[in-house]
């Protein structure tokens, strides 16, 4: 069946079938290159993709259920100036060191000062819990986040 | 690779509808549970799919003087701020269903429908008197959630029908003792819930329930009568008596790991006892 939805605020017209997970339709039609599949079952979390503004699993979610969504990937922030000032602090706090998270880890943060510019730290701990990698520092990652969310302020106004 | 229909319904009337053309009708609404269990590239469902996400009732939190009642394809994490995962131990066995990226799009419809087990918010529902609404070709019921387990207390869902609403009472639970057992409960571990909700008015305890779920769920109602008849706190003859009872229907039902959760269920009953202190 062809089903529309929009990722990365580009409306997307693909044909596809009940077997297939969200994950593949997004990587082989539509040619989403951050996405990684590391173990089977997602519990890796590098499948992580903004489904309706909220953070879900990609492997797990049928592509079906796609259709009339806003689908956003990390791709779709790169060129933002939250992007480049969390990629810099986080690059300062040893925070990129990992190179299979790295993408879900900026999607969770690019994500946490999106919906807040001062989430909780039951906010962090409870989203940083999805992300199974062992590099990460909650407590490194929250301190970073919230340099960040200092700096944007004035990051907004510049041109 | 079998390949199915999907149907996007927009209403329950529509879905109804579909219903009784499609017999073999298979409802998902955040398809977690597919999606992980289901360790092959490809997906598995039945010849028809009904998506029930783009149905708005569905996802309606609506809250009145005397009950808080959720739609079915509401979220898990949508359901946070709510009676009753507001209060702290029922909001810890929210979080811990699943991780929050699950929790995001897993529904609480879904939750309690899961046919192979009881997972781990259904015992905590239980012992509030949560009331499912259902709806299908052929009309609508109201049960009580204990309902929906057979005689060997093991899931016995209803079949075509879909689950709309779930309605709690708003009642003022002073104590609410929860205690996990077993290493996992989803997809098909050996893990459960022992919940007790309790409210004491003066020198009576007003509403006890004590609910065990995981494999199979259990509850002992005599057990509950006899606390509930008795005056606060509960004389050690009291106390003994509703174990020894406890301990006789675990037995009569042949309850897996009787052994622990006989102990689980005295620690409950003495938590009950210290709350005087409250």
């Amino acid at each position: 069946m062809n089903i529309e939805f929009f990722l990365n605020g580009n409306l997307q017209r693909i044909a596809i079938t009940s077997v297939q997970r969200a994950f593949d339709v997004l990587v082989d039609q539509c040619g989403i290159k951050s996405l990684s599949e590391i173990c089977p079952d997602s519990e890796c979390s590098n499948c992580l993709i903004l489904y309706d503004g909220r953070l879900v699993q990609s492997y797990i979610l049928p592509a079906f259920l796609l259709r009339e969504r806003h689908i956003e990937t990390i791709e779709n922030f790169t060129k933002s100036k939250e992007y480049g000032i969390l990629s810099a602090e986080f690059d300062k706090e040893g925070l990129l060191s990992c190179a299979y998270c790295n993408n879900s880890l900026m999607l969770v943060a690019i994500h946490l000062i999106q919906r807040s510019l001062s989430p909780s730290w039951h906010e962090i701990s409870d989203i940083l819990a999805s992300l199974h990698c062992s590099h990460i520092d909650p407590r490194a990652f929250a301190d970073a986040l919230s340099k960040v969310i200092q700096q944007l302020p004035i990051a907004r106004k510049t041109p | 690779m079998n390949l199915s229909e999907i149907y996007y319904p927009r209403s329950i009337q529509e879905l109804i509808a579909i219903m009784a053309r499609q017999k073999n009708l298979q409802i998902v609404a955040g398809a977690t549970s597919f999606g992980y269990i289901q360790d092959t590239r490809y997906l598995f469902f039945d010849p028809s799919i009904a998506s029930i996400r783009n149905i708005p009732e569905l996802k309606t939190i609506h809250k009145t003087e005397r009950m808080i009642s959720f739609g079915a394809a509401c979220a898990l994490n949508d359901l946070e701020s709510v009676y009753p995962f507001e209060k702290k131990p029922a909001r810890e066995v929210l979080r811990a269903t699943a991780n929050s990226t699950v929790r995001n799009i897993a529904t609480i419809g879904g939750h309690l429908m899961y046919q192979k087990r009881f997972l781990a918010l259904w015992p905590l529902l239980a012992c509030l008197d949560a009331e499912l609404e259902f709806k299908g070709p052929s009309g609508t019921s109201i049960k009580n959630i204990w309902y929906l387990t057979n005689e060997e207390g093991l899931p016995s869902l209803e079949s075509r029908r879909v689950l709309t609403r779930i309605r709690i009472p708003l009642q003022s639970i002073d104590r609410l003792f929860i205690r996990r057992t077993g290493a996992e409960i989803f997809p098909n571990g050996d893990g459960a819930y022992l919940v007790a909700a309790s409210t004491i008015e003066r020198n009576s305890i007003s509403y006890f329930r004590l609910v065990i779920a995981g494999q199979r769920a259990f509850r002992d109602y005599d057990a509950e009568q006899r606390i509930t008849s008795s005056p606060y706190p509960l004389t050690e003859r009291v106390f003994h008596s509703v174990l020894r009872m406890y301990s006789e229907s675990l037995h009569r039902t042949k309850f897996w790991n009787m052994e622990l959760f006989l102990p689980l269920i005295s620690q409950a009953l003495e938590d009950l006892q210290r709350s005087s202190v409250l």
